[in-house]
């Protein structure tokens, strides 16, 4: 059953190497799929899930993870819904028409939690 | 009296031009013997050596061309490695940039990032004003503007051609 989102819900977004910049930041990049930016963006509900579990759903080792308010892409004009998968009870989407301008507010928005492995900051530097 | 240019520096010229470049200095400069009221100096002057320095782009160049050498599904949500076009593309831009009357600093890009389609996207900063060149699989072009302090932050710019690409990039990093 798909929970309400509230506006201060903390939303988890695994993040790669190159989706951090030199400043540690998180880069657009992040919020685009197949190259163009994302209109089902997917996330994890961060009361529904862990860090280390939102991290552990990644295919390979080395991912890290960012987490934004979904009160930011709402006021972006998208929303966020609350969509369960059979594995991963805190599965959630950013749907809209997203645009790298949006994909840039959301990156500029988003605090990293863990950064990747291989980052410019993942050795502490 | 006019400049003389000296194929052989005194050992003595000390003075020394700053430029954020890589390059020896010795490379851009030749030195100049005035004569002023009986008493002779050298100085340097820059040659055209010294306005054609190029900052080293190699490392993003190998950066870039390593993308298409990506695994499968490495971003964790399904992304495919880059494409030769969009590499091409993007060194294609590398050179056209390498150019550009701007510093090392000003033209390396700030980030560079593969995108999930097998494009890739180029970074530039300029103080707190961001210029994005989003490189699709097939090689085409969108460019967005991020000016925070204007009163139209973004401004987007798609499908462009390679030369206005650079067009834009070149005012970016001298205006």
């Amino acid at each position: 059953m798909p929970d309400a989102i509230d506006d201060a819900d903390e939303l988890y977004r695994r993040l790669v190497r190159t989706n951090i910049d030199r400043e540690g930041r998180v880069n657009s990049s992040a919020y685009k799929l197949n190259g163009y930016p994302d209109n089902n963006i997917s996330v994890n509900l961060a009361r529904l899930t862990s860090i280390d579990e939102t991290i552990a759903q990644a295919p390979k080792p080395g991912a890290g993870a960012g987490s934004l308010v979904a009160r930011i892409p709402r006021e972006n004009e998208l929303s966020v819904v609350h969509d369960p998968l059979p594995k991963n009870e805190a599965h959630s989407e950013i749907r809209g028409t997203n645009t790298k301008a949006k994909c840039r507010i959301l990156a500029e928005r988003t605090s990293v939690l863990r950064m990747p492995d291989g980052s410019p900051s993942s050795d502490g530097s | 009296m006019s400049p003389i240019a000296l194929s052989t520096p005194p050992a003595f010229a000390t003075v020394s031009w700053t430029r954020d470049v890589q390059r020896s200095q010795e490379d851009c400069e030749d030195y100049a013997l005035f004569g002023l009221s009986g008493i002779a100096s050298y100085v340097r002057v820059p040659n055209r050596r010294f306005v054609a320095v190029l900052p080293d782009l190699q490392p993003v160049r190998e950066t870039v061309t390593s993308f298409h050498h990506l695994d499968d599904n490495w971003d964790t949500y399904g992304g495919r490695p880059t494409t030769k076009l969009a590499v091409q593309a993007a060194l294609s831009i590398l050179d056209g940039v390498s150019h550009v009357p701007a510093t090392a600093t000003e033209v390396l890009p700030f980030h560079t990032a593969p995108l999930g389609n097998g494009g890739l996207q180029l970074e530039w900063r300029q103080g707190r004003d961001a210029l994005e060149i989003e490189i699709g699989n097939t090689g085409v072009l969108n460019v967005l503007f991020d000016r925070p302090g204007a009163p139209q932050r973004f401004e987007e710019r798609d499908a462009i051609s390679l030369e206005e690409a650079l067009q834009l990039l070149r005012t970016f990093l001298t205006v």
